[in-house]
């Protein structure tokens, strides 16, 4: 359950940049085009064993950036991780989801990626706390050029 | 808004290969995926990477989610969030999720859930949620318990023995397998995220797919009334009235005289919709089908009719019925306008013929009363104030007075009694669009508010015939006596079934009532006839 992982190194550096550096309160890193909006946490039971966080990213630059990490104070743990439909997505037979970590997601250059319920998301796994409709945590994503972009993720009930 | 299902890149099929791997791999073992594996996000829509993005689906209300054919509900016989057994069996009667999961599931579980719960709360009809684990190694009752009271408290959680459940999810067509992913969080279950609606009477009618939204759960759960199948016809008859005044027969006793050469060969089945019958202008209203449960109405077929009372001084009288749509392209019926000079038991006859010959017939037995207990043609529409949406309890959006989902605000402008009082010719509709027990109810307001933009100058009157009680500003039938109770509106009508609609000329008088099943042409008609005679 605890196999070190590429991903939960990245983490762990991650969570330490955030420490040094600070939240910045900034959404943008204009130097590398990245710009993270739209961040949101679905209302979540602190009992739940995990929640999830969901933003766009757009990458305005001109080079391709990656997105290989994510942290916030209000969950002792965090992963990206990807939920996929696994065979046909017709009604007969199909229609199963899994999910897995990822350790890097690539954002090209002019491209966009979205975090959404049944694709790629930020689980927040060990919650210091209910997340409430109406509450904000602060979700720090990691890139591999832009570094850290710190935002508001406003919580929501769906 | 999400999109139904996600366009798969090059990279994503070489990671859904490996996924289907593990699950391939006999109990899911353990198989670390993709620890390090670098994912390339597809371009986004429009743009290049040769990647083909399906046209997204322009609206989601209109993708099908029906099962076809119609069949029973699967066996889910399991134990509760409180260590109870619960059987699906026990809540037949409302419409049903059920939803496969588990609780250590942060992102496609929580997303149907809060879905459901948005939907079951924005239901004029109450909905029973059932979420089943298909991770019962860690989701023991109490789990389920603390997981679904954050969404509704009122949602069911079932868990049992690891091969109980894999029963069910078998017997749902619901598969699952663990992926031992590395997570912080343990392992992940890949699993079906479709929902499935279950109707009141416990057949699987809809299969919803996973990121619908709200809005697909509720459109689907609001249309299972209008969405009836041949064998609803039954209940759509007078079996649907607590106290019936005539005594229709649906079935024709066997070996009764129904068939012969001259008449066809068919066995018909009819079904009177009609409980008033009195001495006097009566409209009965006949559904028929064959043993098989096929319909034997539709256009281009002929009924006549013949009525012997038993009493053999009153001559038989001969009649010709017309043909109307009760659902259009669905289920038809027989409506013939009949005056009775006695009361008493009858024997009427119905024959069906098309154009290549005759088709069959069938007797069918019944009793004429001397009044029935609606007002008849020609005397006074009783003045009672109905609700309008100057009540204080009218509500917003008047779900305070209505459970009409798209209520009509120009139904609940004028009460009866007002209109009387001004002498305008008006229709009044007695029914509940939510809680109408019959299946031929379901289209009938949206009918009516065709029909009154059709006519300016008449009031159009919509009221909700049960008892109710207003719950956190949305009506909610009043069960204390275990059943649908008529209301004092109802009653000061008289009416023994709903829907029931009656046609009040300028005068207010009864121009016209329509039993159960309503012709909006019928209804145009009567409109006119009306608005002749009240000069």
């Amino acid at each position: 359950m605890h196999v070190p992982r590429p991903v939960r190194l990245a983490l762990v550096i991650a969570t330490s940049l955030v420490l040094l550096a600070g939240c910045s309160g900034t959404a943008a890193s204009p130097s590398a085009g990245i710009t993270v909006t739209d961040a949101w946490a679905r209302s979540s039971s602190a009992m739940a064993s995990a929640g999830a966080a969901y933003a766009t990213i757009t990458n305005t630059g001109s080079t391709a950036d990656a997105l290989i990490g994510a942290s916030s104070p209000a969950a002792a743990t965090v992963e990206v991780h990807e939920t996929v439909a696994i065979g046909s997505p017709d009604a007969s037979g199909g229609g199963m989801m899994g999910m897995q970590p990822v350790a890097r997601v690539e954002i090209p250059a002019g491209g966009s990626l979205q975090l959404k319920p049944g694709g790629y998301h930020v689980m927040l796994i060990g919650l210091v706390k209910d997340l409430k409709a109406g509450d904000t945590i602060d979700l720090t994503l990691t890139f591999e050029k832009a570094g850290e972009i710190t935002v508001t993720a406003q919580v929501r009930a769906s | 808004m999400t999109l139904p299902s996600r366009p798969a890149s090059p990279n994503r099929l070489a990671l859904i290969a490996v996924v289907v791997f593990a699950l391939a791999a006999a109990g899911g073992i353990g198989i670390g995926l993709l620890g390090g594996a670098v994912l390339r996000v597809p371009t986004a829509p429009g743009g290049g990477g040769g990647i083909a993005w399906p046209a997204p689906t322009p609206d989601p209300l209109k993708r099908s989610t029906a099962i076809v054919p119609v069949v029973p509900a699967p066996p889910l016989a399991l134990t509760d969030q409180d260590g109870r057994p619960f059987d699906l069996a026990s809540v037949r009667g409302t419409p049903v999720i059920v939803f496969f999961g588990y609780t250590h599931c942060p992102d496609v579980c929580p997303t149907t859930l809060a879905d459901v719960r948005d939907a079951v709360k924005r239901s004029p009809v109450p909905v029973r949620v059932v979420f089943v684990t298909i991770d019962p190694a860690r989701d023991d009752a109490a789990a389920l318990k603390q997981y679904l009271s954050f969404y509704d408290a009122g949602f069911i959680g079932l868990t049992g023995s690891p091969a109980e459940i894999r029963r069910a999810a078998d017997a749902w067509g619901v598969q699952y397998a663990k992926m031992d992913n590395g997570s912080a969080n343990g392992y992940a279950m890949a699993h079906t995220a479709d929902a499935f609606l279950v109707d009141a009477a416990g057949r699987l009618r809809d299969r919803i797919w996973f990121g619908a939204g709200p809005e697909v759960f509720l459109d689907r759960i609001v249309s299972l009334a209008s969405r009836p199948l041949p064998g609803d016809a039954a209940s759509g008859g007078p079996a649907a009235s607590p106290t019936p005044v005539a005594t229709p027969a649906p079935t024709p006793p066997a070996g009764a005289p129904s068939s012969s050469p001259a008449l066809g060969t068919t066995r018909v089945l009819p079904t009177l919709n009609t409980t008033v019958i009195r001495v006097g202008a009566n409209r009965l209203v006949m559904t028929v089908s064959d043993p098989n449960n096929r319909e034997l109405a539709f256009p281009g077929v002929a009924a006549h009719f013949t009525f012997r009372s038993a009493d053999p001084t009153v001559p038989p009288i001969e009649a010709d019925g017309f043909f109307i749509w009760v659902s259009v392209g669905n289920k038809g019926a027989f409506v013939v306008d009949v005056t009775f000079p006695a009361p008493g038991a009858y024997t009427g006859t119905i024959a069906l013929r098309k154009a290549t010959g005759p088709i069959g017939a069938a007797d069918f037995p019944f009793s004429v009363v001397g009044r029935g207990s609606t007002p008849a043609i020609g005397d006074p529409a009783p003045s009672i104030h109905t609700p309008t949406a100057a009540d204080p309890n009218a509500g917003e959006n008047l779900y305070g007075i209505t459970t009409d989902v798209f209520p009509d605000p120009r139904f609940y402008q004028f009460s009866v009694d007002q209109l009387l009082a001004a002498h305008r010719v008006f229709v009044l509709t007695f029914y509940s669009p939510a809680y109408c027990p019959t299946t031929a109810c379901g289209p009938l307001l949206k009918n009516m508010k065709a029909i009154a933009s059709e006519f300016p100058d008449v009031a159009f009157v919509h009221v909700e015939p049960h008892v109710m009680t207003n719950y956190g500003g949305r009506l909610m039938p009043d069960y204390s006596s275990g059943q649908l109770e008529f209301n004092a509106f109802a009653k000061a009508y008289g009416i023994p079934v709903e829907p029931f609609v009656f046609v009040v000329d300028a005068q207010g008088r009864i121009a016209a009532s329509f039993e159960l099943i309503v012709g909006s042409d019928e209804i145009r008609a009567a409109i006119r006839a009306a608005q002749g005679a009240g000069g």
